[in-house]
């Protein structure tokens, strides 16, 4: 799926697993080191509630992005400079063309970069036949491709090596033969002034200025974007389906039964005190102890969660905003999310026969500038009441 | 109660608290606390008229203010959805209302009898909510002795008109207590022509006040008496001790706890009213719309009338 890059600091990483073998380099039952698995060897698949798969604190490979040295008190004068000299970097003349990269065309089985997405709020649309759906508005911000990195390079780095290990029991996240590397996205520009200068490093090749949030996606050769590259809402199609990948809202401390679905106890019929605490927690005399990843109240919220097959029901190509399906889009109004587009085999480009985008998105790899001045100023799904079309008196 | 969240109570208590003066129609509520409750800005008389007429639009259209709740709020979303709600408008005549009005809606219904595949429904504006395109209404009446509710979202296409057969307030801002009253005060005759104001007449406020049934009630009727003004409990039944030495403290003309506390919560009032610099953003950006469709729906009108 889509991880944290290597070198590149990542505000959006995925969750660290606690269980890889990976992490002592070795493989423990290849080497003979662990016994056979048995039933009462109780392992747990990534689905398991027993082992929780969450981890708050960056990778320890991150670079470092806001702890600066703090620089000696400036004058006014000089800070006025600084400024002068930061637009100049950035806003001024082009350096000479290097070549463009070749842009491919779509296949069966391609992936192309996402884009890094603010969610912005909530909003009912109706369809053609009189339904009301809610709707998520994504605003695309800023963003721009900052770097390929090739899989050769990735595969050294701490991540690649975690997903060519083999896990006992899962999926592995070792990509497709067709993905040649990985693409990093990068949104908001701020003030280099804020950063280390390693971090605002990583954006002098291509010319950026540093970004707030940065992402990585997997691609395949046809679907290289050059570094530099702006990605808009028309980077998407209206019709269809995304994934959508970001922090889930945070709740605090919760109890069992909002942490796990426990049922709790009557509220009345004698219980005494115990009217939403978990029960039991042993099972016997076996096992007389508690497992470990016995579900009991702690913290909530705040987990890095993929959100899959959403569809995007409309476009805004001015504001670059983009209308996805449903209210459970992860974290509050004004979070960054990973927007990219979906791997579910029955809502991919191929599967998608009745809204006609069996040939792939309308622009691949991305919506260049070229066609972005040629594009409305909104467009919707064939199946989305326009508020500008009359009412509805048909199904 | 509708909402999920806040009880009738509160949000009654919220409106009651932000209203602040209006040139024309001022219900009972907002006179009490005129003196007491924050003012969002005090009118000299300097103030251009077309600034006065704005500043009441946030009683005409109080859709188009967003929700206060900083935690939702986004410029970006809310200009878009407003962009929708003007488009909408122009489709369709949304109608100046208020709660307590009498309105006909006519909606697309596929599940309809009728070979055209519209419903009318006909009734008492009970409640109104909701901000932007999720606005919505609740009309009650009465229906061969039992009474029928329904919930009507404004910017919804399948919505092809609405009239106002009568443009009046009542004394409270919801009228949830019309479940617990007699039918006969939620009734509307299905068959009722608009009843047409005179050009630049204020609102009429409705001082009805109603008697409602014996318990069981849906609500704690007799805890809200300080806040709702437009029901009576002077029908003659046999009330607990408490209940009854809290019905004579009312009698008596003291104000509730509630109301004691509430006005003077100004950081309350400041919490739930959008500040007013955004409000006349707000309205700088849709008022010409909104006046242009006024008047085109006026000039019909009267085309109408003289045919």
């Amino acid at each position: 799926a889509l991880s944290g890059s290597s070198p590149a600091v990542s505000g959006l990483h995925p969750t660290v697993s606690g269980l890889n073998p990976a992490t002592s380099g070795l493989n423990p039952a290849a080497s003979g080191l662990l016994p056979a698995l048995t039933s009462s060897f109780h392992t747990s698949t990534q689905l398991d509630s027993r082992i929780k798969r969450s981890a708050r604190h960056k990778a320890f490979w991150h670079i470092k992005k806001l702890n600066k040295v703090p620089d000696e008190p400036i004058t006014g004068e000089n800070q006025a400079f600084i400024r002068d000299y930061i637009d100049h970097k950035y806003n001024g003349p082009l350096k000479e063309e290097f070549t463009p990269w070749a842009r491919g065309s779509w296949e069966i089985g391609s992936r192309r970069p996402g884009v890094l997405a603010i969610k912005i709020g909530v909003v009912p649309l109706w369809l053609k036949n009189g339904k009301r759906i809610m709707t998520t508005m994504l605003q695309i911000q800023d963003n721009h491709v900052v770097k390929f990195t090739n899989r050769a390079d990735y595969e050294r780095t701490h991540m690649g090596e975690r997903d060519n290990t083999p896990i006992y029991t899962g999926p592995m996240r070792k990509k497709a033969e067709n993905v040649v590397g990985f693409i990093t996205v990068g949104a908001l520009s701020t003030d280099p002034q804020k950063y280390t200068k390693d971090y605002c490093g990583l954006f002098t090749e291509a010319a950026l200025m540093p970004k707030r949030y940065l992402a990585r996606f997997p691609v395949t050769e046809n679907a290289l974007i050059q570094p530099g590259t702006p990605l808009t809402a028309a980077h998407f199609t209206p019709g269809q389906f995304v994934d959508v990948y970001g922090r889930t809202q945070e709740r605090g401390f919760q109890g069992v039964m909002k942490r796990w679905g426990f049922a709790g106890m009557p509220a009345s019929h004698g219980v005494t005190k115990s009217h939403r605490r978990p029960g039991g927690i042993g099972s016997g005399c076996d096992k007389s102890r508690v497992w470990p990843g016995q579900k009991m109240p702690g913290w909530v919220g705040g987990l890095y969660k993929w959100h899959k097959g959403l569809r995007i029901w409309r476009i805004n190509y001015e504001e670059n905003v983009i209308y996805v399906s449903g209210v459970a889009v992860q974290g509050a109004v004004g979070s960054v999310l990973q927007v990219c587009d979906t791997k579910l085999r029955a809502k991919r480009w191929e599967s998608l026969k009745k809204e006609g985008l069996t040939d792939g998105p309308k622009h691949f790899p991305t919506a260049f500038e070229e066609s972005i001045k040629e594009l409305p100023e909104e467009e919707y799904f064939e199946k989305v009441h326009q508020f500008t079309a009359p009412s509805i008196t048909t199904v | 109660m509708l909402h999920g969240c806040l009880s009738p109570l509160s949000r009654s208590l919220r409106r009651s608290c932000s209203l602040s003066t209006r040139a024309f129609s001022i219900t009972q509520q907002a006179c009490q606390h005129q003196e007491n409750s924050y003012q969002l800005g005090n009118e000299d008389d300097s103030t251009s008229r077309k600034e006065m007429s704005r500043r009441d639009y946030r009683f005409i259209f109080p859709e188009f203010l967003p929700d206060p709740n900083p935690e939702w709020r986004n410029a970006v979303r809310e200009r878009l959805e407003r962009k929708d709600m003007l488009e909408r408008r122009e489709k369709i005549e949304i109608p100046e209302f208020y709660v307590g009005s009498y309105l006909a809606v006519t909606a697309f219904d596929k599940n309809s009898p009728h070979p055209n595949k519209m419903s009318r429904f006909v009734g008492i504006c009970i409640d109104r909510g909701g901000t932007g395109l999720r606005a919505w209404f609740i009309l009650r009446n009465s229906i061969e002795g039992q009474g029928v509710e329904f919930m009507y979202h404004m910017y919804n296409p399948t919505v092809l008109k609405i009239e106002v057969l009568r443009l009046e307030q009542r004394l409270d801002e919801e009228l949830y207590y019309l479940r617990d009253a007699p039918l006969e005060y939620s009734s509307v005759p299905f068959d009722m022509e608009p009843e047409i104001l005179p050009e630049g007449s204020t609102v009429p406020v409705n001082t009805k006040v109603v008697p409602l049934n014996p318990r069981p009630w849906t609500q704690n009727w007799e805890r809200f008496q300080d806040l709702l003004s437009g029901y009576s409990l002077h029908n003659p039944f046999p009330t607990p001790g408490k209940i009854r030495k809290q019905m004579r403290w009312m009698a008596e003309g003291n104000d509730g706890w509630q109301l004691q506390t509430l006005k003077f919560d100004l950081m309350r009032d400041y919490r739930n009213t959008v500040p007013a610099e955004e409000q006349a953003q707000i309205w700088e950006e849709v008022a010409d719309k909104l006046e242009a469709r006024d008047k085109q729906m006026r000039r019909v009108a009267t085309k109408r009338a003289f045919i």
